[in-house]
């Protein structure tokens, strides 16, 4: 073998390790005086029917030719033989390493100092299918998946405006996995795009293997429960995020994609809001907010009106409180705290079935349990009946992280209950009030006042009267569309 | 992104603050101190009494027009002296002290007596304590932003007795100025606690994003809390008229009675729950603003004050006693902590008149 070639293959593999599975093959171009040339590629990651017909093929058959004395040979030979439409030639090794690690193959040429890297990146993926978490009646059905190119082309897919912006950077010292921010460069704010970069570049670690490892190193309050930033699994509201000027984060190796800026009320948004008549949507998002204020409040508020504040219930509630109380030996607190943890168990356990497991242990958890807990007089049907209400309202709530954070609300708030009664309920909200208000995600408050937000916050204006993007997100853009409606409702619109 | 929207005061957030720290347990007990003088006319007391709140909006907006950028503690030491400055500084904040723990002993009394009766004060006061640490310790900007948040609250709060309106009578407010004027003018005096605190714009200017809109902030939030005092006289006298309300020692809380919720016996129970966050947020403002001026004159950071004044402050609120010992104690003590806050605002617009006419001569002499 060429000694040259020999030690350009070494060096190569003694970078990328030589334990490695790297494929090395080595063959002869041209005519007269041939030229021995060389692909190396990792196995697993890329696709050998395209380095077959793209690279070995034309060159080896079809390059028939004296090639020795050609100048600028790497690039007469991506030009002429080379039939992949993704080429690039380096003379810097790093690259070289980079790309064959991404599932690139690279060609060296006897005598040249050039490399040729040709796109042939494959390997088995999963495929696009709608995300199971999150399923919407009326929405796309095209999710996310672990290929970060993959998702990269469903958001070009999506957004083929020209300031589309897609920026590499590369996290995780042993992983050097890939992460691409994408947002709309005339929408954006700068401050923010420059402070999320900042942040996402001060990562250094071995490995960040999901999404939520990268939302915890760079959000400011570690130890609020609520979640200070946004993913989702679904394209089209990663886009519609995109077009009010967040930022949206695509990681390798995972479906989830993140935006920031972050703000509370967006938890509360779920696509069918926008695809569905607006006083139904209405309807719902109230519902929703309502199922919110059940959750936190409750069990506390039954709590108290049981322990302490007995007199406030009418007459006609309390005898049947009462008399469903007889014989209970658990206090309501215990009470109460029992079921819900409960409950909790069976979420939790629920969370790592498979479906068909799953369904006994919600009859064995929702029905038998809930059942011998009456018969043996263990908790009250009431209090059980507010457990259930609970329980229900919790599915209301679009956003996983969102809804673990506000169940979790209701222990501290049920502690503080037992403790001070309705006084406890009223510093709990008036805590969760201030934390909220004082929470930032990238420097931009969590939670703020903004008239023209109120258009899409506890209710949804309809879509032709939302000419604005939210002003909590700070953009470059005010407005996202114009009076159109104007043209053929004239100036007299409902 | 604009950083200064989100570290410094909008003119909204700045009217709500003014609001939110007038607003308190005054409003609940001000029906009562009225009608000792001025009778069914007492709503007409209430209005004339946002005089004071518009004579600091005078006063202040000459301050901070001519230093916008400093506060009243800086101007203090600047006209006269570290030492007397910082004296007078210090019993500026009195003021904060004295409402702060009397809002706390009054919140404390009337939790007591409709929904938290098994309570102990000192468990109250902790919690409460607890919170308004806390919500300082987030700064003003969070403060502000709560602020905003509970003013939308107040305004519902406010508007539920308008179901009153079918179980009461116009006989009860007649004859309508059947008082003479100097009992109506002297029921207005009685307000000034309800509106005491507002002198605390003084201590912000540094914080507001747009000084030049600072005194139509001002102006909206004394419009704002005259209209929702006036209203809470109004409905009270008309549901209970002259002779029952001096009988209550929260009168505005039987008003609340005539909602009616179906699964609560009495609407009492809900409006005190949600007057506790309105409560809360009034606490957490004079603790702030108790914690600022201390820092400002200790030159102690305001983190560390925010935990050192909490044990002080439940002690304090836990000397007022029952809740005709608070009243008796805060109409012997605001009034004169009151005249002093005005008397130090006056002096300070004074002193920068007179600096301000004898530049103008010096300018106007070095001319000729």
């Amino acid at each position: 073998m060429n000694i040259d070639l020999e030690n350009k293959i070494d060096s190569i593999k003694s970078r990328i390790g030589e334990k490695s599975p790297i494929v090395i093959k080595n063959f002869l171009i041209g005519t007269e005086n041939e030229l021995e040339c060389a692909v190396i590629y990792v196995n697993g990651i890329t696709n050998k029917e395209f380095i077959d017909r793209d690279i070995l093929k034309p060159l080896m058959i079809y390059a028939k030719e004296d090639l020795g004395s050609k100048a600028n040979l790497a690039e007469y030979l991506s030009k002429k033989y080379i039939t992949s439409s993704s080429t690039n030639i380096t003379i810097d090794l790093n690259n070289v390493i980079d790309a064959i690690k991404r599932g690139k193959t690279v060609v060296l040429i006897q005598d040249s100092v050039d490399y040729v890297i040709v796109d042939t990146s494959g390997g088995e993926f999963r495929t696009i299918s709608e995300p199971s978490n999150e399923s919407a009646v009326r929405g796309t059905r095209e999710g996310f998946v672990e290929k970060l190119e993959t998702n990269i082309s469903i958001l070009r897919r999506r957004i083929k405006d020209d300031k589309l912006v897609f920026e590499n950077i590369t996290l995780g010292r042993r992983t050097q996995s890939d992460l691409v921010l994408v947002y709309i460069d005339d929408i954006v704010d700068k401050d923010v795009l420059n402070e999320l970069r900042k942040r996402i570049t001060a990562i250094d670690t071995d490995f960040v293997p999901l999404m939520g490892y990268i939302q915890q190193y760079i959000e400011d309050s570690t130890f609020s429960f609520f979640p200070q930033s946004f993913s989702s699994e679904r394209s089209d509201v990663i886009e519609a995020n995109i077009m009010e000027g967040r930022i949206a984060v695509i990681l390798e190796g995972t479906s989830s994609v993140m935006t920031l800026p972050t703000v509370f009320y967006e938890f509360f948004q779920a696509v069918e809001d926008y695809s569905q008549r607006t006083v139904i949507s209405n309807f719902v998002r109230i519902l929703r907010m309502l199922a919110a204020v059940i959750i936190i409040t409750f069990p506390s508020v039954y709590l108290t009106l049981t322990n302490f504040n007995g007199e406030l219930i009418p007459i006609k509630f309390i005898v049947p409180i009462v008399e469903s109380r007889v014989g209970i030996a658990l206090e309501p607190y215990m009470e109460i705290l029992l079921m819900e943890i409960i409950v909790e168990f069976l979420r939790e356990g629920g969370l790592r079935l498979p479906a068909k497991v799953g369904q006994t242990l919600s009859v064995v958890g929702g029905i038998i349990i809930g059942d011998a807990a009456l018969k043996a007089r263990i908790v009250s049907p009431a209090t059980l009946l507010i457990v259930g209400v609970v329980t229900v309202a919790t599915f209301l709530i679009p956003n996983y992280d969102m809804s673990l954070a506000i169940r979790f609300v209701r222990f501290p708030m049920l502690l503080i209950t037992n403790f001070f009664g309705i006084l406890g309920i009223a510093a709990g909200c008036f805590f969760l009030l201030v934390h909220i208000c004082s929470l930032k995600s990238m420097g931009v408050p969590y939670f703020s006042i903004h008239k023209s937000d109120f258009k899409d916050f506890i209710v949804r204006y309809p879509l032709w009267m939302m000419n604005k993007r939210p002003v909590s997100i700070p953009n470059n853009n005010k407005y996202r569309q114009i009076d159109f409606r104007k043209i053929f409702r004239g100036n007299k619109d409902e | 992104m604009n950083k200064s929207e989100y570290e410094l005061l909008s003119p909204s957030e700045v009217t709500c603050l003014l609001v939110g720290t007038m607003i308190g347990i005054g409003a609940l007990i001000l029906p009562n101190d009225v009608m000792a003088t001025a009778k069914q006319d007492g709503w007409i007391s209430v209005f004339l009494g946002a005089i004071y709140p518009l004579f600091v909006m005078f006063l202040s907006g000459y301050i901070i027009k001519n230093y916008s950028e400093v506060n009243i503690l800086n101007l203090s030491r600047k006209f006269f002296g570290k030492f007397l400055g910082n004296t007078l500084n210090l019993l500026f904040s009195f003021q904060f002290i004295i409402i702060c723990t009397s809002i706390s002993a009054g919140f404390c009394n009337i939790l007591r007596l409709y929904v938290v009766s098994f309570l102990e004060p000192i468990k109250i006061f902790i919690i409460v304590f607890i919170i308004a640490a806390y919500t300082s310790g987030k700064g003003l900007k969070v403060l502000a932003k709560t602020n905003e948040i509970i003013f939308y609250l107040t305004i519902c709060m406010v508007i539920l007795p308008i179901m009153a309106l079918k179980d009461g009578s116009i006989i009860n407010l007649s004859p309508i100025l059947g008082i003479n004027m100097k009992n109506i003018i002297l029921g207005s005096k009685e307000t000034i606690f309800a509106y005491a605190p507002v002198e605390a714009i003084l201590l912000l200017p540094a914080f507001i994003r747009d000084k030049n809109r600072i005194r139509g902030s001002f102006f909206r939030a004394i419009l704002y809390t005259t209209i929702i005092y006036t209203w809470i006289t109004f409905i009270t006298i008309y549901y209970l008229g002259p002779d029952i309300i001096p009988k209550c020692l929260w009168a505005f809380m039987l008003v609340t009675e005539s909602v009616k919720v179906p699964v609560v016996t009495n609407f009492r129970f809900i409006f005190m729950f949600l007057w506790s966050i309105i409560l809360f947020k009034t606490i957490c403002n004079e603790y702030y603003f108790i914690t600022f001026v201390l820092s400002d004159v200790t030159r102690i950071k305001r983190k560390i004050i925010n935990i050192c004044i909490f044990p002080f402050l439940i002690y304090l609120s836990t000397l007022y006693g029952n809740e005709a010992q608070r009243r008796e104690i805060i109409s012997a003590i605001v009034p004169k902590l009151t005249l002093f806050n005005i008397s130090f605002i006056v002096v300070i617009v004074l002193i920068i008149f007179v600096k301000k006419v004898l530049k103008n001569e010096k300018g106007s002499i070095q001319k000729i």
